[in-house]
């Protein structure tokens, strides 16, 4: 509820005294609202400014001469570092000016390094460029305690690794793990520090995405172990949210558990595909990467079995749906090579998910689970039937069919939710 | 500790601009003092969000004759240099160990034939002013045809280590043609 009063009228009834009315006054002055306003508005604007003057610089300006476009490269730079020290040294309370000013240097950074490989190009490793540009900017994520900066180095670490061809036998991004991990005490330190703010949350994405859309540059040796590694790996952040680093932030469980969830039934979906199954999966054994995974979320696991007797909660106890998938799919993974028509046990699954959704959702009332069920039973008849000649007014309605399903469920769930 | 803070901030400011400084020292002591040599290139013209646009070239006479070329399989590469007769750049041979005289180019092995190894050339990329690169594209696929038509990039090299200087089109500078063709 919002209270507009007049503050004189008050003051004039008797009802507050002078002081208050200016201590009121002085509050909303100064109320967080104004200065998130001002935060979001100064990291919008620094990041924009940053961008335009990379995409000017990324204009090649050859008529310039070499000296003069080498002295322009600074220019930003500069530019950004000076402001900086005038905020390190007297503005380091406002989180407005630490941000800008982090983003500022973060792009004069990127701007005077791509001017200068324009002006002496070597080759074009585009991942190296985007590797040193992220080393030289971290140090600005902990002096500044920057958390726009922390997501920019996260997020150009994995680009930097995105660029290494998974395929290719040589080079291995190795040093996405020296900037992941880098960042991880500060993403610690968020999380007990400003646990409500947004870029936190927008960390708590990041994170598990980042591990996701980079991991399978790793994999060296056998590409049959990517599938089951990601599987492990999805299965491990339900418990990982559980653990004494995340304790008590709902919004944690939320991204990590959706991001498991939604990656596990995307894989269950690739493999009800007769394509997916060209491969011996029981090379898998033979694989280093894959041991090197299966010890490293192993000592993930003993550590959590650790916390959890030391803080006397059961983390393991997550939604048996997981432990259900986790041990399905890796029986049929591995013995999916040798089975006939394997993907209709993936079809299976695939309902099994649903099932379990539609019916969680209905009996907690809870919108959320009820929709991904119903989402997840129209992605499946949806890929179904463009494999399959059926012709299109059955088609046609079936779709109509579960469009209405929708609609009923929806309905059904809302007037129950408001009648309790 | 304010002391040290303000020293790790004044540490992070000068690192920052000291890995473009020594970019650009050393491409610049390649380019005063290394050895000029010409490679025979083809432009496309592709862009790169942060640099801009930029012509690729790729290059020919980069196979190399070599005894067992599988022991050249994910190694670095000295490609030993030397000009054909029309004053072209191209590859004597090939070594794993660093050659001790003589001029050569620090690579990798692209793709390994049958007694023959090709060579990376590693000077791809050559940046131009966003309307000029595709120009300069459409310039060379016009010419392509004619057998007398000749591209080639001068590159500058030292101690295996090679800076692109400029890109030629039948002995004139890319650059040139391309200011003429504007006015």
């Amino acid at each position: 509820m919002k209270l507009r009063v007049n503050l004189e009228e008050l003051v004039d009834n008797n009802v507050i005294t002078q002081e208050s009315s200016t201590a009121i006054q002085y509050f909303y002055k100064n109320s967080k609202t104004t200065n998130t306003t001002i935060l979001i508005f100064g990291v919008i604007g620094a990041l924009l400014v940053g961008l335009g003057i990379v995409l000017i610089i990324a204009h090649n300006w050859d008529d310039l001469s070499r000296l003069t476009r080498t002295i322009l490269a600074f220019l930003p730079l500069l530019f950004s570092q000076l402001m900086a020290w005038y905020v390190y040294k007297r503005k380091m309370n406002s989180a407005t000016w630490r941000e800008s000013s982090s983003i500022l240097i973060f792009f004069g950074i990127g701007a005077c390094m791509g001017l200068i490989s324009q002006l002496y190009p070597v080759d074009n490793d585009f991942g190296k460029f985007l590797l040193i540009w992220t080393i030289l900017a971290l140090p600005v994520v902990y002096l500044f305690k920057s958390q726009v900066a922390s997501m920019l180095c996260l997020v150009w670490g994995s680009w930097y690794a995105f660029q290494y061809d998974p395929f290719d036998e040589g080079q291995r991004p190795w040093m996405y793990f020296a900037v992941f991990s880098s960042l991880l005490p500060f993403y610690y330190w968020q999380m007990r520090e400003k646990p409500t703010s947004l870029v936190t949350r927008f960390h708590h994405w990041l994170f598990p995405i980042s591990i996701l859309i980079t991991i399978w540059t790793f994999i060296f040796d056998c590409k049959q172990t990517l599938f089951f590694i990601y599987f492990l790996i999805l299965g491990f952040y339900f418990i990982l949210v559980r653990t004494s680093i995340f304790k008590n932030y709902s919004d944690t469980n939320r991204s990590y558990s959706t991001i498991g969830m939604i990656g596990m039934v995307g894989l269950l979906f690739f493999f009800s595909y007769d394509f997916s199954w060209q491969f011996d999966t029981s090379k898998l054994i033979l694989s280093l990467s894959f041991w090197i995974t299966c010890l490293i979320l192993l000592s993930g696991i003993i550590w959590a079995s650790y916390d959890s007797y030391i803080r006397n909660i059961d983390l393991f106890k997550i939604d048996w749906i997981v432990y259900f998938l986790l041990i399905s799919f890796t029986l049929f993974y591995f013995l999916g090579f040798q089975i006939q028509s394997i993907n209709y046990i993936f079809n299976a699954l695939i309902l099994v998910v649903l099932v379990y959704y539609i019916n969680r959702g209905a009996e907690e009332l809870n919108l959320k689970k009820l929709n991904f069920g119903l989402l997840v039973f129209a992605i499946l008849i949806s890929v179904r039937f463009i494999d399959t000649d059926i012709g299109f007014l059955t088609r046609g309605l079936l779709f109509m069919v579960v469009g209405a399903g929708f609609f009923a469920a929806n309905y059904w769930l809302i007037k129950k939710q408001k009648r309790n | 500790m304010d002391k040290y803070k303000y020293l790790f901030f004044g540490i992070m400011l000068l690192l920052q601009l000291a890995v473009p400084l020594s970019m650009i020292y050393s491409s610049e002591k390649i380019l005063i003092s290394g050895k000029e040599f010409r490679f025979r290139c083809e432009p496309v013209d592709p862009s790169d969000l942060f640099r801009g646009q930029y012509l690729t070239l790729s290059y020919k006479n980069n196979n190399v004759k070599v005894d067992s070329p599988d022991r050249f399989n994910n190694k670095d590469v000295f490609g030993v240099l030397t000009t054909d007769q029309e004053g072209f750049a191209r590859f004597s041979s090939a070594t794993i160990s660093e050659p001790i005289s003589g001029d050569y180019l620090k690579t990798n092995v692209i793709s390994i034939g049958d007694q023959e190894v090709t060579l990376d050339i590693p000077f791809q990329t050559y940046y131009m002013d966003e309307n000029k690169a595709s120009m300069a594209e459409q310039i060379y696929r016009k010419q392509s045809g004619d057998s007398s038509f000749k591209v080639y990039s001068k590159v500058r090299i030292l101690n295996g280590k090679g800076k692109l200087h400029s890109v030629f089109i039948n002995d004139s500078n890319i650059l040139d043609i391309l200011k003429n063709n504007t006015e």
